[in-house]
């Protein structure tokens, strides 16, 4: 419950509403806040009590969703891991994320992000073992190969690094870091085989040599995810690859059967009680 | 109906305000502006130092009009985005081919992203731009022919 | 058509390439003060530098890969700005003319001044 300590912050939110009005306006809000309010609950607050028709796009309202990505005081971030009083600052301003279009008030419309990132082919591609993307077999993997690309599995999706690139926010062809840190967890795995085929997706003219290092899609990340890491050590395979100074790369082996794989001493597994 | 990408893109803007992000995003805005402005310099100069194959008074002319003090500030500006735009290029050869960056690794909160964990490097190429702006500036204006 | 990443590679090697060629070309134009080189921008300076083989192979490839450096760079940031396909294509051809007449035009002073 609000209390009479609780400090005043004033939200200035970008509003469109496309029917109403063609352009953006601001709207302004004081909302009390206290220690441990994200700009989420702001924002959910001024919903019940101030202004119904605030319109936001969040779920899980704690960092693993990817939804709830905004504009706030000058950086992209998500909205409910942004704590007000660290943003330190009397005025919060809250607008959508930029570099997509807006469908309305906060929420923009992160096809354009998704497209590309399919346009990348994010999926093992393994013609032998896997035709149809869906393993037949358990294939083998250590833990120092799973180390090489799962930092890049941790993607949510969110666009907050394509809000940050500067080559997104001219060029609405380029794959950006989302797409290209994908297409780098992809072909670092160990049991892809399809680097040569990602190859034709990221080396083109709006493509991995577009990215020039700003380093600032890193360090809006909420996940530390480092889509900039990914996107250099992406340009070193495929570098490699077009030169010829790195050949086609085997996947990781299928699991031989339980039975042949047992360690001595151990003893063998009972029979089915359930028919196959 | 969505307001188009158009206006929600920030643009030029995006490419040359760097507000709260970190210093390689300024390196990058600095590295375009110099590479460009070195690029305009490179089609003038291939054309002024032309001249010298047409003889003695042909060159002895086009250098008195880029001698004067204009030209003289023009140049040493020109030297300092050279001595920024080579050293910072460095950097990037090596970095954009995956050299010199830390391997991936699970991220533990807070997490540092790769390029601040070098930045010892951009550090020290820097300072060495920087030397090398000074010596070029005792060059230029303090140690005069003679 | 080449691959986009052999043709950024070889920016980055033409990158490489400039760092030591300017290296030279400054140390010996810029820090002449330094290094006791007397009045580099006389006719005399410049024709017997331009005489010699050293200098005919540092100019030319300085040319050659600052031309390249320089308009591959350039190509990158108009692609950036977002056209379309067909105009994109255009910018490539004028770049790529553009350089060839420059490096011609510059090639042949290098040449004649090599004659000399």
């Amino acid at each position: 419950m609000n209390s009479p300590n609780d400090k005043m912050i004033n939200f200035r939110v970008q509003r469109y509403i496309a029917d109403k009005d063609p352009d953006t306006f601001f709207q302004e809000y004081d909302v009390p806040v206290k220690k441990g309010l994200t700009v989420l609950d702001a924002l959910l607050w001024i919903k019940e009590n101030l202004d119904s028709s605030l319109s936001i796009r969040y779920s899980c309202r704690m960092g693993i969703c990817g939804s709830c990505g905004m504009y706030i005081n000058g950086l992209p971030r998500l909205a409910c891991q942004t704590q007000v009083l660290f943003l330190e600052s009397d005025v919060v301003e809250v607008k959508p994320l930029p570099n997509y279009p807006v469908l309305r008030d906060l929420i923009p419309d992160l096809m354009p992000m998704l497209e590309k990132h399919r346009a990348v082919k994010p999926w093992i591609i393994r013609p032998d073992t896997m035709p149809d993307v869906e393993p037949k077999k358990e294939l083998k993997q250590t833990p120092e190969e799973i180390e090489e690309y799962i930092q890049f599995s941790y993607c949510i999706k969110c666009g907050v690094c394509v809000s940050a690139c500067p080559t997104a926010a001219t060029d609405k062809q380029f794959l950006g870091p989302q797409a290209l840190g994908q297409a780098y967890r992809y072909s670092a795995d160990s049991r892809d085989e399809g680097v040569d085929e990602r190859s034709d997706a990221v080396d083109l003219s709006h493509g991995m040599v577009n990215c020039h290092l700003a380093g600032a899609c890193s360090e809006a990340c909420p996940k530390g995810v480092d889509p900039a890491l990914g996107i250099q050590l992406l340009k070193r395979e495929v570098v490699l690859h077009s030169w010829g100074l790195k050949g086609f790369k085997k996947g990781a082996p299928e699991m031989p059967p339980m039975e042949k794989n047992l360690k001595p001493g151990i003893p063998p597994a009972p029979a089915r009680t359930v028919k196959k | 109906m969505e307001k188009t990408a158009k206006g929600n893109c920030l643009g030029i803007f995006g490419w040359f305000y760097a507000g709260k992000y970190q210093i390689e995003r300024y390196a990058y805005i600095f590295h375009r502006l110099s590479g460009l402005a070195i690029l305009l310099y490179l089609f003038m100069h291939i054309y002024v130092t032309g001249f010298r194959i047409h003889g003695r008074e042909a060159w002895e002319g086009v250098m008195s009009k880029v001698g004067e003090p204009i030209f003289h500030l023009g140049e040493y500006m020109l030297f300092i985005a050279v001595a920024f735009h080579a050293l910072n290029g460095i950097r990037l050869i090596f970095q954009e081919l995956g050299l010199f960056l830390p391997k991936p690794a699970s991220p533990v909160y807070p997490y540092k992203p790769a390029l601040a964990r070098v930045r010892i490097f951009f550090y020290l190429l820097m300072f060495i731009s920087l030397v090398l702006m000074f010596i070029g500036g005792l060059d230029f204006f303090i140690f005069v022919e003679g | 058509m080449i691959r986009e990443s052999k043709l950024w590679s070889l920016h980055l090697l033409a990158g490489l390439c400039i760092v030591f060629l300017i290296g030279v070309h400054f140390g010996v134009m810029h820090l002449d003060e330094i290094f006791g080189f007397a009045d580099v921008l006389s006719y005399q300076s410049v024709l017997s530098r331009g005489k010699t083989g050293f200098y005919l192979v540092v100019y030319s490839l300085l040319l050659g890969s600052a031309i390249y450096h320089g308009l591959y760079g350039l190509r990158n940031i108009i692609f950036e700005l977002g056209f379309g396909r067909s105009l994109e294509k255009a910018v490539s051809i004028i770049l790529l003319f553009g350089g060839i007449v420059s490096f011609i035009y510059g090639e042949y002073a290098i040449i004649v001044a090599f004659t000399l």
